[in-house]
């Protein structure tokens, strides 16, 4: 089975590799934006899982996902949030493979791709744009 | 029976599969909305009037052959969706009153379509 926290590990190592000056708001973690500045909140969901092999210690298929908002203060224009999001998108190209700690390879997956919502101003002093990235590993089962 | 007679049996078979299984994709996908479901891990909706569950449970319709749509005009469906602030105020799921259902069952329900249309077709074909 694919082991979540490893998952999420892997996901946020990569995240925070991303180009530029912003904050991370972490899923159940106490967070307080900062005026002017960008920033990303993250949620991970677990997804589905399927047994595809047969028998014992057949490899199971899940698909996570992981539903990222960025936050870029507005007032800036349209192009600096476009911008930030396609710096994300592009660390996170379908058929990217991020291997986990426990050597497990976590793709991002080509269909559906990563999924945008719209640019909006949702709350004062930010423009949001939510983007979801669905994601595929195979691992053997534990039994 | 004819060899040419088998053979248009056999397509009128294919094909009745072929629909059958179309249809009760359709319905998955209605239920992983609405109510949520184990094959797309969709939570579905919340609830407090049931207005917005019951715009998935209902607005589906054929507007094709082969072609099916569904979708809401509830304007709070976004903030749902995608967690965000309702009127600018907390986010939705800070807020979240409803013991059922929550957020990103769209974007599951999307990622969730193959699984969707295996599980039918394996009840469809046996």
């Amino acid at each position: 089975m694919l082991n979540h926290t490893n998952a999420l590990t892997g996901l946020r190592t990569r995240l925070l590799t991303l180009a530029g000056t912003w904050d991370f708001a972490k899923e159940n973690e106490q967070f307080t934006p900062t005026i002017g500045r960008a920033y990303i909140e993250e949620e991970y969901s677990p997804g589905p899982s399927n047994q595809r092999g047969v028998g014992p210690l057949g490899t199971v298929e899940t698909l996570p996902q992981y539903h990222l908002k960025l936050h870029t203060p507005e007032g800036l224009g349209v192009t600096a949030a476009q911008t930030f999001r396609d710096a994300l998108l592009a660390l996170f190209p379908p058929r990217l493979a991020i291997t986990l700690s426990d050597s497990t390879a976590l793709q991002v997956r080509t269909s559906p791709g990563p999924m945008l919502g719209p640019m909006k101003r949702y709350k004062p002093g930010w423009i949001t744009s939510p983007v979801t990235l669905s994601l595929w590993a195979l691992t053997p089962n534990s039994h | 029976m004819t060899f040419s007679a088998d053979l248009k049996a056999f397509a009128a078979k294919v094909e009745g599969r072929q629909r059958e299984i179309f249809v009760r994709s359709t319905q998955e996908i209605t239920r992983s909305m609405a109510e949520g479901s184990e094959l797309t891990g969709a939570p579905g909706q919340p609830v407090d009037t049931a207005a917005l569950r019951t715009d998935w449970a209902t607005n589906g319709a054929f507007t094709e052959q082969w072609v099916w749509e569904t979708g809401t005009n509830k304007d709070y469906a976004e903030a749902i969706e995608y967690d965000l602030p309702v009127n600018g105020g907390a986010k939705f799921s800070e807020i979240q009153k409803s013991p059922v259902g929550g957020t990103h069952s769209r974007a599951a329900t999307i990622a969730g379509w193959q699984n969707i249309v295996n599980h039918v077709a394996g009840e469809v074909v046996g």
